[in-house]
């Protein structure tokens, strides 16, 4: 299976989830009750202060025209990688710093050519988070993203036409965490299950998709550079990642 | 409780809306992969050969079936590329130009059988072939039809070839062109009276004079037994029938202006496989029913004619028909008021004359017609006005070592110079291509060699020419000098063509069309030239050109 399959499959399961996120809450926190220890008093402890990573899926929704000739649906699966520390925290309020990667390709036909696009994505945001409960909390995060694409166009010329580059951005998500498995203890160090889904909008600045020739001595002299005009990675945006919390 | 249940509404009904918002896709145009399209190649002269592509005077035009749209390459400046769609709607039947190249005609079937109100109709449009694409009439057609005439003077078309259940080979729809910008064309349907024959040809005279009735153009539909003649000035009106001798079919159909005071107009017909030629005279009205009369005259001329062509033996005067006898090696001249045939003995089996009196610049007021073949290598130049008598002398042979296949007119359109040129095109032998450059004023020729069996395509400017085959390389041939210069593109080529840029006349692009082989469809690409300057090493490509102009 390659990157573009898997990245592809946790697309669909993320989308397949999403209806189902907060509906398979109840039967995950009752199935908290039976590894989890005895409760401890005051304070959410290592529930809410930890460190988490994260995989999962990120799909975004990018209806910009630039877009149109990679995907046929207008949608941009992604991998999503993260890793968070909530270094702070204030009764059922906490605060954390969250890094993160998203990886995602698209391809389509462009009439007789092959297109694709190749978008990694580095983030990092400060993370809001309430706990409404003890295993569910409310997530707030705004971050600047920097994305690199790379899009090309392979055509009848000898040589693929490739265009690459960096661009800033930011994401802008709300989301739930809902802790599934782990002890209730707020001190046990053993580490915790959670699910966390949120959606927002993710916004990047445009690339002009001018393709050039990855090897300009197989096509014509003087080539025209292809234009499909820009491309803006943006979009609303759905995450469903699951993780594991340590302290 | 209540907080998380209202919490898992708002995230379920955020991604009701996110997938909503990715069901919008993208252009269906960019899921259809280009194929050219073909057509079949009837007209050796086309140098669009079996691709639906057209040069035009600004632009050249490029048909892309898959999207029903017609893309039309301008050039904003010397070497650049603009392409513009433009609907031509569904199931393209015809893909044609003006004579002048200044229009593009397409004939479309539209959704065949039509069950709904919506689906589209058949459709006749016209293209402005300028530097500034658009269209200019969009005709809605009853039927679906299949064929497409062009007059040569730019006035009329003619649609024909209906193609259902029950269909009627003699109706015609003639379109009368707009002549200015935002004139509507106007659509006659006219069902000719038939003894049991169906059209094979058009001929569209020139303005005919008829005594007691204003000039007048007229279209000769050539049927299997009979022709039927229709007043173009009164296309309401009744056509009139004239019946062939021996039900022989017409093969060719030339007419004439007549000369006052010697001859009314007239119509010289040539009979499949018929030692007669059949002389007929426009006189004037014998009924109300139509403005003029035609009255029949049959001459023998003594073996199967392989041309015809009217020809004057003297100033303002002397007006023959000339027929071409090969067998005979011989031609007859047709005194059209007493029927008389004179023959004239020719240097070879010539089959096909070619009046070029009106592309010399200093006239005597005889005629001069250019004699060629297939069959020789000879070609002459007949100097009808001092035939009579004398015929032998009127003729200057000379043996050019190829045998003629076509002969191109220069455009004078635009520029009237090189008129007084012609290019013979040799039948190709083997690989190999021969053709000349006559200049006729100067009974000059230019061979010219090519080592490739060449398309030839005349640029609307008139002067110069390009010669390209399916290769890499190409010419262009300038009028004066007579000059050849060898181009090359980096992409095997299948049409060349130079039009004039945006900013006027002054500026031209000459386009060199690929049509390349991509993932089991096609590709379209160009090598943009200078169109007065060519230079291999000035140019610019431009890959991918069916994606341009999709939104």
């Amino acid at each position: 299976m390659t990157r573009k399959h898997w990245s592809r499959l946790l697309g669909g399961v993320a989308c397949a989830l999403a209806p189902l996120l907060v509906a398979g809450h109840a039967t995950a926190a009752e199935a908290d009750v039976a590894p989890a220890g005895p409760s401890t008093e005051g304070g959410l402890g290592n529930h809410q202060r930890n460190v988490r990573v994260e995989i999962g899926a990120r799909t975004q929704f990018i209806k910009g025209s630039g877009f149109d000739p990679f995907s046929t649906d207008d949608v941009l699966p992604q991998l999503s990688l993260g890793a968070s520390f909530a270094f702070w925290s204030q009764n059922e309020l906490s605060l954390a710093a969250v890094a993160g990667f998203d990886y995602g390709t698209s391809s389509a036909s462009l009439r007789s050519d092959k297109a694709s696009l190749d978008v990694r994505r580095f983030s990092l945001a400060p993370e809001a988070r309430y706990h409404v409960l003890r295993i569910l909390a409310l997530t707030a995060k705004v971050g600047p993203t920097l994305t690199r694409e790379a899009a090309d166009v392979s055509g009848p010329l000898g040589s693929p036409m490739l265009k690459t580059g960096w661009k800033f951005g930011f994401d802008a998500t709300v989301g739930a965490a809902l802790e599934l498995w782990g002890y209730a203890n707020s001190n046990s160090h053993k580490p915790r299950l959670w699910l966390m889904g949120e959606g927002g909008y993710g916004w990047t600045s445009a690339m002009k998709l001018a393709f050039k020739p990855e090897d300009a001595g197989s096509v014509p002299q003087r080539l025209s550079p292809l234009d499909l005009g820009d491309l803006s990675v943006s979009g609303p945006l759905f995450r469903v990642t699951a993780g594991l919390s340590f302290w | 409780m209540t907080r998380l249940l209202s919490s898992a509404r708002a995230v379920c009904g955020l991604s009701v809306l996110l997938f909503s918002a990715g069901c919008g896709g993208r252009p269906a145009e960019f899921d259809v992969g280009y194929d050219p399209g073909h057509q079949q190649a009837t007209d050796p002269a086309d140098p669009s050969g079996n691709l639906q592509v057209r040069g035009l005077t600004g632009s050249v035009a490029l048909l892309d079936p898959a999207l029903n749209e017609v893309m039309m390459f301008t050039s904003p400046a010397v070497r650049e590329l603009r392409t513009t769609r433009l609907p031509v709607g569904l199931n393209v039947a015809e893909f044609k130009t003006s004579a002048k190249r200044d229009k593009l005609f397409v004939l479309s079937r539209g959704v065949t059988p039509r069950y709904r109100s919506t689906d589209e109709p058949p459709q006749l449009r016209v293209f402005d072939g300028g530097s500034a694409p658009k269209e200019l009439e969009n005709v809605e057609l009853q039927d679906p039809y299949n064929q497409l005439e062009v007059d040569p003077q730019g006035e009329w078309l003619l649609v024909h070839g209906s193609e259902g259940l029950v269909s009627n080979p003699n109706e015609l729809l003639l379109v009368h062109l707009g002549a200015g910008a935002g004139a509507g064309a106007t659509l006659t349907s006219k069902t000719l009276g038939s003894y049991g024959g169906k059209p094979l040809r058009f001929t569209f005279t020139g303005a005919l004079s008829v005594p007691g009735a204003a000039p007048r153009r007229l279209l000769v539909v050539q049927r299997e037994k009979d022709l039927a003649i229709l007043d173009l000035s009164q296309p309401e009106d009744p056509e009139i029938t004239v019946a062939l001798p021996q039900d022989a079919k017409p093969l060719d159909v030339v007419y004439h202006d007549g000369i006052d005071g010697e001859v009314s107009s007239l119509l010289g017909v040539q009979l499949d496989g018929d030692t007669n030629v059949d002389l007929l005279t426009i006189n004037e009205a014998e009924s109300a029913d139509h403005a003029f009369s035609v009255h029949p005259n049959l001459v023998d001329v003594g073996g199967l004619p392989s041309k015809l062509d009217f020809v004057q033996t003297r100033k303002d005067g002397g007006l023959r028909l000339a027929a071409l006898v090969p067998t005979k090696q011989a031609a007859k001249l047709i005194d059209p008021s007493s029927g008389v045939a004179q023959e004239v003995p020719l240097h070879a089996a010539f089959t096909k004359i070619r009046r070029i009196t009106n592309d010399i610049s200093e006239k005597s007021g005889e005629d001069i017609a250019l004699l060629y073949g297939e069959a020789t290598n000879t070609i002459a130049f007949w100097r009808l006005g001092i035939t009579t008598g004398t015929p032998y002398h009127s003729i200057e042979a000379y043996d050019i070592g190829i045998k003629v296949g076509q002969v191109f007119d220069i455009p004078s359109d635009q520029d009237a110079t090189f008129a007084d040129r012609k290019i013979l095109s040799g039948t190709s032998v083997g690989n190999t291509l021969q053709f000349y450059v006559l200049d006729l004023t100067q009974q000059k020729s230019f061979p010219l060699d090519v080592l490739k069996n060449l398309t030839l395509n005349l640029s609307p400017s008139g002067q110069q020419l390009w010669a390209f085959g399916n290769d890499r390389g190409f010419a262009q041939l300038t009028f004066d000098p007579l000059q050849p210069a060898s181009l090359y593109t980096q992409e095997p080529i299948v049409f060349v063509h130079d039009f004039a840029t945006e900013r006027g006349e002054d500026e031209r692009s000459a386009l060199a069309l690929h049509i390349l082989p991509n993932h089991g469809h096609s590709s379209v690409a160009a090598t943009l030239f200078d169109g007065k300057n060519p230079d291999t090493a000035q140019t610019k490509f431009y890959s991918e050109l069916e994606l341009e102009g999709i939104k």
